[in-house]
């Protein structure tokens, strides 16, 4: 408390403290938007996995169907020389 | 405020670089915050092309997914305009005409490599982060050194590693399947030989002629596939019951005053002929062998006057006279019950000698006559005889011979007839196609063949 008095006094150390106080506020906007970006990262690194294997599982499912297509149209094929 | 005189560098702490008399605490600390929001902003470009790349390649292979999606429709459309064409091709072809047809030419245009993790599908960053890795060491010159020709830089790093892991373990369920395939034929063989054992089957080699051809005297083995069959057929009839040899002669004995004409047993049907050993063997004897039982109190059924009943009173149905020669007392009761009226009200009947008198219980049916019991009952029979007076007597005499002639050949024993006697060739062709002996053959071949065509095609799919 005497120390925060003195501070309070000298008009340079009221100065330092002001300074002080907005240097931190200032870090934490620059912590806020570093956590933002690596939400963002996270998020964009999830979609992607998800995206990714939702599109293997359709291309896994439209390979079965191509070759079960194929088997068909040479079954109609056949059918219909 | 003027970045002059800072310098950033990702990941650092910014640096002063202006002159240090001129810093002040609120220069040092808006420096500072400064540089932390550029890193910031470099962070967030670096965010944006991330993004970038993320979405471009996920628009690509979802575009290309769609392209397929968008092709596989055409054609599912295109196969579904050819669904009428072939439904009318079945409707108006005949079965013949189908299975004639040849298959055509299959050729998949399915892209394997759609799945696969090759050089040309990696994403953006794996080539990024492919391309910051330290090459391996240059092992090539250890490998002199090596055995088994084997490469060095293997033991290091070995990309085909999980390709080799798969290889082995598909090679491992490769040999599982193919053992657990042949426990199944093993098994099935298995059961097929003791079904064949349980039926009286016997297994008869396929008869082999053997000729030489006149002009150059080459040797010339054919086989005889439907006279093997025959005799297969022939031994299936004969050791069906028991291991005993059935003869079939005796189904011609009437069992019945009205007999049925004796052209139906020279040509029975082919059912009929099939049913005849089971049946024969559990048949009753001829009528004039059987001890009439009397009426009992248990069964309260009046059986003398079936026995004396004349042929018309009680005509059983033909088709059970060829088939079954039994009594219809013993097996049919109800038809001997409703019988018994009829007989007892037809006055008009021959005259029949007085019933035997009852005894205290039915008697039980005589057993089949076999090779050294057929002496009594001839006995028995010639009394029977010399006590009726039927108006059909002269008609039962031929029976009575028959069954003589039965016995007698029964006590001879069983010969088996020489090959040449047997004449199966003199036969004509509609009479192969029409006896049982050539339609259990054929059947036993379409069979045979049909479970040997199943076996391969499970030997393929499995």
């Amino acid at each position: 408390m005497p120390a925060f008095s003195a501070a309070s006094s000298d008009p340079s150390a009221a100065d330092m403290t002001s300074h002080i106080q907005k240097d931190w506020e200032q870090r934490e906007l620059v912590e806020n938007v570093t956590v933002n970006i690596k939400k963002i990262v996270e998020f964009l690194n999830k979609f992607d996995a998800s995206t990714r294997y939702r599109l293997a599982k359709i291309n896994e499912q439209l390979t079965t169907l191509e070759r079960q297509m194929e088997y068909v149209e040479a079954a109609l094929k056949g059918a219909s020389e | 405020m003027p970045l002059s005189g800072y310098t950033l560098r990702r990941g650092d702490a910014p640096i002063f670089l202006g002159n240090p008399a001129t810093a002040t605490p609120a220069n040092l600390s808006n420096a500072a915050v400064q540089g932390s929001l550029v890193v910031c902003i470099e962070h967030m470009a670096s965010l944006c092309s991330f993004a970038s790349h993320i979405f471009s390649e996920i628009v690509k292979e979802a575009s290309t997914t769609y392209q397929r999606v968008e092709t596989l429709r055409g054609r599912v459309q295109d196969a579904v305009q050819l669904l009428p064409t072939v439904e009318d091709t079945f409707v108006k072809s005949s079965t013949e005409v189908l299975f004639n047809n040849q298959r055509s030419f299959f050729a998949s245009a399915t892209n394997e490599g759609a799945q696969l993790f090759t050089k040309d599908n990696r994403t953006n960053s794996i080539n990024q982060t492919y391309g910051r890795a330290e090459k391996p060491p240059s092992f090539s010159r250890v490998n002199p050194y090596m055995e088994n020709n084997m490469d060095a830089l293997k033991l290091y790093s070995n990309p085909e590693f999980f390709l080799e892991q798969w290889i082995e373990e598909q090679m491992r369920i490769r040999e599982a399947n193919k053992k657990l395939r042949a426990q199944k034929k093993a098994a099935k063989a298995k059961k097929a030989q003791t079904e064949d054992t349980k039926s009286g089957v016997v297994q008869v080699a396929k008869m082999v002629v053997v000729r030489y051809d006149k002009d150059t005297g080459q040797k010339i083995i054919e086989e005889v596939p439907q006279v093997a069959a025959h005799s297969t057929v022939q031994s299936q009839l004969t050791y069906a019951e028991g291991g005993k040899p059935i003869d079939f002669s005796h189904a011609n004995v009437p069992a019945y005053s009205s007999p049925p004409p004796v052209s139906s047993f020279s040509a029975p049907p082919s059912g009929s002929t099939l049913r005849a050993p089971s049946h024969t063997s559990y048949a009753p004897p001829a009528v004039q062998e059987y001890i009439p039982p009397p009426p009992t109190a248990a069964t309260g059924f009046p059986s003398a006057p079936q026995y004396v009943a004349p042929p018309q009173v009680y005509t059983p149905p033909p088709q059970h006279s060829q088939v079954y020669p039994q009594q219809p007392s013993q097996v049919y009761p109800q038809q001997a019950y409703t019988s018994a009226p009829q007989a007892l009200a037809a006055p008009t009947a021959p005259a029949a000698p007085a019933p035997p008198p009852p005894p205290s219980a039915p008697a039980p049916p005589p057993p089949p006559s076999g090779g050294g019991g057929g002496g009594g009952g001839m006995g028995s029979l010639a009394g029977a005889l010399g006590n009726v007076s039927l108006n059909s007597a002269a008609a039962r005499a031929k029976p009575v011979d028959e069954r003589s002639s039965l016995l007698n050949q029964i006590k001879l024993g069983a010969n088996l007839k020489s090959a040449q006697t047997r004449a199966v060739a003199d036969t004509p062709a509609k009479e192969e196609t029409n006896s049982v002996a050539s339609i259990l053959a054929r059947r036993i071949a379409i069979a045979g063949s049909d479970s040997e065509s199943d076996e391969e095609d499970n030997e393929e799919w499995d």
